[in-house]
Formats: structure tokens, C-alpha cells, sequence
């Protein structure tokens, strides 16, 4: 290709691109039905953008996101367990490596943290990681959906719904308490009521961390100026990030918790007070 | 009613809808993903501990057959050692014995040829007196029958030449 070719080709290109840049900023395009207030709202307490369950119950978007979430899951796991765990070798290949490094690191993560007992809690971080990492990944595919009242909308991660973040955080509560019910009976109870603050916390985590996200690319797509480039950077990166950090963290803390209060402490012998002759 | 009326949209039964989802999801994550993973990665490492324990008893019992061989070998030494020095105690005590027969046997050869000797000797002895007999009766005979001059020149001169050759 001669220089002068060269020249005209990426001149053709700009130029296309100002053109249409310009058109974009010219021609008139709907009115925003909704003010940056109240989309932001919405996306917060997804008091008008309510989807219908089978047409029984009026639900919050993010409830279909986990459902959607737990049968990709379920169905990946099915298809793994059908095809791949029978061929897995004593030298693995790449995708049982990944396979079994994602089990391992939960299964470490509990035995590491509650080393007395830990078999229900590494089944309980790898099922809650799992669903935390894959239901933030997802918002990244943006599944469009029609609301009650007629808009269409992209499906957000389950847990930007505050009440699919107070399930989580809840439940690992339980779990929590469970674990220390099973080693410390009644001790256990008290030990776990002890953090009373922790279902609270865990909840609102999830949720503001999530949902900060969720908040940044609203922001974002509502003004047309910065919908360019910048939302590579907020919404793929940060959505990785907060997989990845919201994964560890809720695991983390729960397995912590757990180990904390399924401790099987020696218990403390009386001594006997002995009167001091004076 | 306290239940009914919650700020920021919470919702018990959407919440008990989450809760049902994920309950599900962890136990079926268990049932069809976790729990076959974990045991595979058991078995696996329940095979790396056993080869490892056989290894390791290999080891230990090519340790204890070296340190069996080398005890061997050590007893076989001294076992050779000790077949040396009994050899050389029985060479030594043979050559012992062959040197005190020979001495017998030359003590012997000795005594025999001493005897022999002796033997010879009272024979010469006996031949010479009895040479010396018949000298001094021939003589006699001599004188007898010649002149007493005669034959006592004769006697002198017999005597003389016999005497010349004893000596030579």
C-alpha cells in the first residue's frame, strides 16, 4: 500500500467517525422518561422494575438472576460430573486443573480456618463462592428482560438485590451458629449470638458492594458522554474485581466465624479457693 | 404488620425465594460437582501416600539388606582371616614336624654310619692283627727253618717293607 493510499484510507476513517459522532450529538433522540434520581432509585429498591414469577408473584429482577445463576451452575456441574470426572486423570489436563483448584480452595480455606470441623463448611464456601462469583460475573452478560410495566431492562447480579443479600448473609449466620451448636451445644449458641452484628454486616456487604457497582454503570449509561470507553473500566473491571473480592470476603469471613465457634475449648477446672489464715 | 412494613423494599418471601435458590444450589453444587471432585483428589492422594509408604519401606529394606551384606561380608573376613592364620599355624607346625623328622632321620643316618664306621674300623683293626699274626708266624716259620742271621734280616726286612706300606 503506497503512503498516499495509506493517507486517504485513515482520513476516510476519521472522518467517518467525527461524521457520526457529530450526527449522535445533533439528531434529537427520545426524552429520558425518568430523571439520573430516580433510575438510581430503581436500581436500588426495584420498586417499579418488579418482573413477574410464572405469572404468580411480582419479583425483584435480581431473583431471576440467581434462579438463572443456580441452573447455569447446575447444569455446568452436570455436565462436568457426566463427562469430565469420569475420564479425570491422576496427572491432570487444564480443565480438571481448574476444577480442582477451585474445590481445593475452598476445601483449604475451611479446613485452614475451622481445622475441628470443616466438612459441611467446604461444601458451604464452595456452593456460596460459586454463586457470589458466577451471579457477579453475570450482570456482565446482561440479559434483557420485560418488567410489569412494559420496560425492557438488563438482568443485574442476584446479589444487587437487597434481598437476595440478606438471604446470603443470613443463612451464613445460621450455618455459622450451626457449626457451633454441633461442637459446643449450648455454649455454641451463646458464642454465635456473641457476633449478633454478623448477619447484619454480611448482608449489607454484599449488598453495598454489589450494588456500588451496579450504581457506577447507571451512572454511566445515563449520560450519553461517558458511555464511551469508560464503560470497559467500570463495568468489566470493576465487575471482575468485585467477583473476585466479594467471593474471598463473605468466604473468608464465614469460615472464620465458623472456625471461631466450632472450637472445642477445653473446659477450665475450678480450683478451690483456699481460705487464707490470716 | 411489623413484618408487612420494611423500608428499602425488603421482602420476607422473595428473601425465602433466594434462600430456597441457594440451598438448592449448594446442595446440588455438593452432590453433583463437589463431592466427586473431593473424592477424586482423596483417592488421588490416598495413592501418592501409598506409593510414597512403599518407597519408603523399599528403602528401609534395601538399607537393612545392605547393612545384612555388609555384616556378611564383615564375618566372611574374619572368617578368612581367621582360616589364614589357622593355615599358617598348620604350615608352620608341618614344617615343624618334617624338620624334626628329618633331623631324626639324619640323627639316625648318623648313628648308622658311626656304627659302620666302628665296624669297619674293628675290621681293619681285626685284618691288621690278623695280617700282623700271620707276619710275625710266618716270620717265625722263617726263622725256624734258615739261619738265625738270615732270618732275622729277612724278619727285619719283611717287617720294614710291611711297616712302608701301612703307612702309604
Amino acid at each position: 500500500m503506497s503512503k498516499k493510499r495509506k493517507i486517504i484510507s485513515w482520513s476516510v476513517f476519521l472522518g467517518l467517525i467525527v461524521v457520526l459522532l457529530a450526527l449522535v450529538f445533533v439528531v434529537p433522540g427520545n426524552e429520558k422518561t425518568e430523571s439520573i434520581q430516580e433510575t438510581m432509585q430503581d436500581a436500588v429498591l426495584h420498586e417499579r422494575g418488579l418482573i413477574s414469577l410464572f405469572g404468580l408473584i411480582n419479583v425483584n429482577p435480581g431473583l431471576i438472576s440467581g434462579f438463572i445463576v443456580t441452573i447455569i451452575l447446575l447444569v455446568f456441574a452436570a455436565i462436568v460430573r457426566i463427562f469430565c470426572i469420569p475420564k479425570f486423570k491422576y496427572v491432570p489436563g487444564k480443565f480438571q486443573l481448574l476444577i480442582e483448584q477451585a474445590v481445593g480452595f475452598f476445601d483449604n480455606l475451611a479446613v485452614s480456618n475451622s481445622p475441628h470441623h470443616n466438612k459441611f463448611l467446604s461444601c458451604y464456601v464452595f456452593g456460596a463462592g460459586a454463586y457470589i462469583f458466577v451471579g457477579t460475573l453475570f450482570e456482565l452478560v446482561g440479559i434483557q428482560v420485560v418488567a410489569v410495566n412494559g420496560v425492557s431492562m438488563a438482568l443485574p447480579a442476584p446479589l444487587s438485590d437487597i434481598n437476595g443479600a440478606i438471604a446470603i448473609g443470613c443463612f451464613s449466620y445460621l450455618v455459622i451458629m450451626a457449626g457451633g451448636i454441633y461442637a459446643n451445644k449450648a455454649k455454641g449458641v451463646l458464642l454465635t449470638l456473641k457476633e449478633f452484628s454478623l448477619p447484619i454486616s454480611m448482608s449489607f456487604r454484599l449488598f453495598g458492594a454489589l450494588l456500588s457497582g451496579l450504581l457506577v454503570s447507571e451512572l454511566v449509561y445515563y449520560y450519553l458522554q461517558l458511555s464511551f470507553i469508560l464503560p470497559v473500566i467500570v463495568g468489566v473491571l470493576f465487575t471482575l474485581i468485585h467477583a473476585l473480592v466479594q467471593t474471598y470476603v463473605l468466604t473468608m469471613l464465614t469460615a472464620l466465624f465458623y472456625g471461631e465457634v466450632s472450637e472445642v475449648k477445653p473446659k477450665k477446672k475450678k480450683e478451690k479457693k483456699v481460705k487464707a489464715s490470716i | 404488620m411489623f413484618l408487612a412494613n420494611i423500608p428499602l423494599n425488603i421482602d420476607w418471601q422473595q428473601i425465602l425465594l433466594h434462600l430456597l435458590n441457594f440451598v438448592i444450589l449448594v446442595g446440588g453444587l455438593y452432590f453433583i460437582l463437589f463431592n466427586p471432585v473431593k473424592k477424586f483428589m482423596d483417592k488421588r492422594k490416598a495413592h501418592y501416600e501409598e506409593m510414597d509408604k512403599k518407597a519408603v519401606d523399599t528403602l528401609s529394606s534395601v538399607k537393612d539388606k545392605e547393612r545384612e551384606i555388609n555384616e556378611k561380608l564383615a564375618n566372611l573376613n574374619q572368617e578368612l582371616e581367621n582360616k589364614k592364620v589357622a593355615a599358617s599355624k598348620e604350615i608352620a607346625s608341618l614344617k615343624e614336624a618334617q624338620l624334626a623328622e628329618a633331623q631324626k632321620q639324619a640323627e639316625e643316618i648318623i648313628s648308622k654310619a658311626t656304627i659302620a664306621a666302628e665296624k669297619e674300623k674293628e675290621k681293619i683293626i681285626t685284618s691288621a692283627n690278623k695280617e700282623i699274626r700271620n707276619l710275625v708266624s710266618e716270620g717265625m716259620k722263617k726263622v725256624m727253618s734258615s739261619s738265625e742271621d738270615e732270618a732275622i734280616d729277612d724278619f727285619v726286612k719283611t717287617f720294614e717293607g710291611s711297616k712302608k706300606d701301612g703307612s702309604n
